[in-house]
């Protein structure tokens, strides 16, 4: 007989320490395609499934020692969903429209940082390559503002 | 119940579980991979559909409720309902992660079976009955006549305003 209110515990805890480690509750819109890592999905359904594996494990024997182990598992979901998640697994590296890249998620002053340093070097080959880059990225910021845009206008159509 | 009877059902079942929350989740809007891109304008070439072909590319490039489906009746026959289907839900997480996507379709589509199998195992349908039926509709999506299944998966997608708007 299945026990409910171990996932109950489990699901509720990582809930609770997702949230205090200032996880997102929802991924942002359009959900669908968001890679953004929140306590609703994929926190809660992880903790699910590794409450799971630990019954099938045989570690919940029908004591009141299983409601501590799925609380337990529930925190230490929410903590592998906040600090290990995107580390083992992380987002595509690549200019989709609908993916930021992470070219363009690097902070501005890393591309500051590489400008100087490509100046003071002084090849203009590497610059211009630099520049064209840059343009590409624009461009592709750019349609991905479209097409972002278009979305939000059909979804209000 | 009947075993044919059955599995007729959970074919039934099956496929309008994937292709329903396939095409809620986007599958036919844009390929997620180059591997889908070139399966989509390749079906398209050979007079299909280009939002089916997407599909039909999206689902052999990474585990979505098509794949979510097939593990999560497996898991629960192998392992039980509903702890098997948790179990997969998890893991086609980690294969959708692995293979560039987001992870909600096949997340979803593991987690609806797996209610959907708990329930029906009242009237007697059985995980083992939802593993062929789950092979006999992707057959009929991806074995049998890729232009036809693309239009028919084209024109679920615009009725469900997920239709591509790419060339």
């Amino acid at each position: 007989m299945i026990n409910y209110i171990v996932y109950m515990i489990a699901v509720g805890s990582a809930i609770i320490v997702g949230l205090l480690l200032r996880l997102p509750l929802l991924p942002e819109n359009p959900k669908r395609q968001s890679w953004t890592i929140s306590v609703i999905f994929p926190t809660a359904v992880l903790a699910l499934g590794f409450t799971a594996m630990i019954s099938k494990l045989g570690y919940l024997n029908s004591t009141n020692t299983d409601y501590i182990i799925a609380l337990v598992v529930g925190i230490i979901t929410s903590i592998f969903s906040k600090f290990i998640l995107e580390r083992i697994l992380p987002r595509p590296v690549h200019d989709s429209p609908h993916e930021p890249s992470l070219s363009s998620a690097e902070p501005p002053e890393e591309h500051e940082k590489i400008k100087e340093s490509q100046s003071r070097s002084g090849s203009s080959k590497n610059s211009s390559e630099y520049k064209n880059k840059s343009e590409s990225s624009k461009n592709s910021n750019n349609e991905s503002e479209d097409n972002s845009s278009q979305m939000k206008e059909e979804s209000h159509g | 119940m009947d075993e044919l009877i059955g599995i007729i059902i959970a074919a039934v079942i099956s496929w309008l579980n994937f292709v329903l929350i396939d095409t809620w989740m986007g599958l036919p809007e844009s390929p997620g991979v180059k591997g889908a891109e070139v399966i989509g304008r390749g079906i398209k070439k050979r007079g299909g559909d280009l939002a089916g072909g997407f599909f039909q590319g999206n689902i052999v490039c990474s585990p979505d409720a098509s794949a979510g489906t097939l593990l999560a009746s497996i898991a629960c026959y192998a392992i039980g309902t509903p702890e098997g289907g948790l179990i997969a839900a998890t893991l086609v997480y980690f294969g959708n992660r692995l293979c560039a996507d987001p992870g909600y379709a096949g997340t979803t589509g593991a987690l609806t079976i797996t209610i959907i199998i708990a329930l029906t195992s009242y009237i007697g349908i059985t995980p083992a009955m939802f593993i062929v039926g789950m092979l006999i509709a992707i057959f009929t999506i991806q074995g049998l006549y890729h232009p036809a299944s693309s239009k028919l998966l084209g024109k679920i997608a615009h009725k469900m305003g997920r239709y591509t708007k790419l060339n």
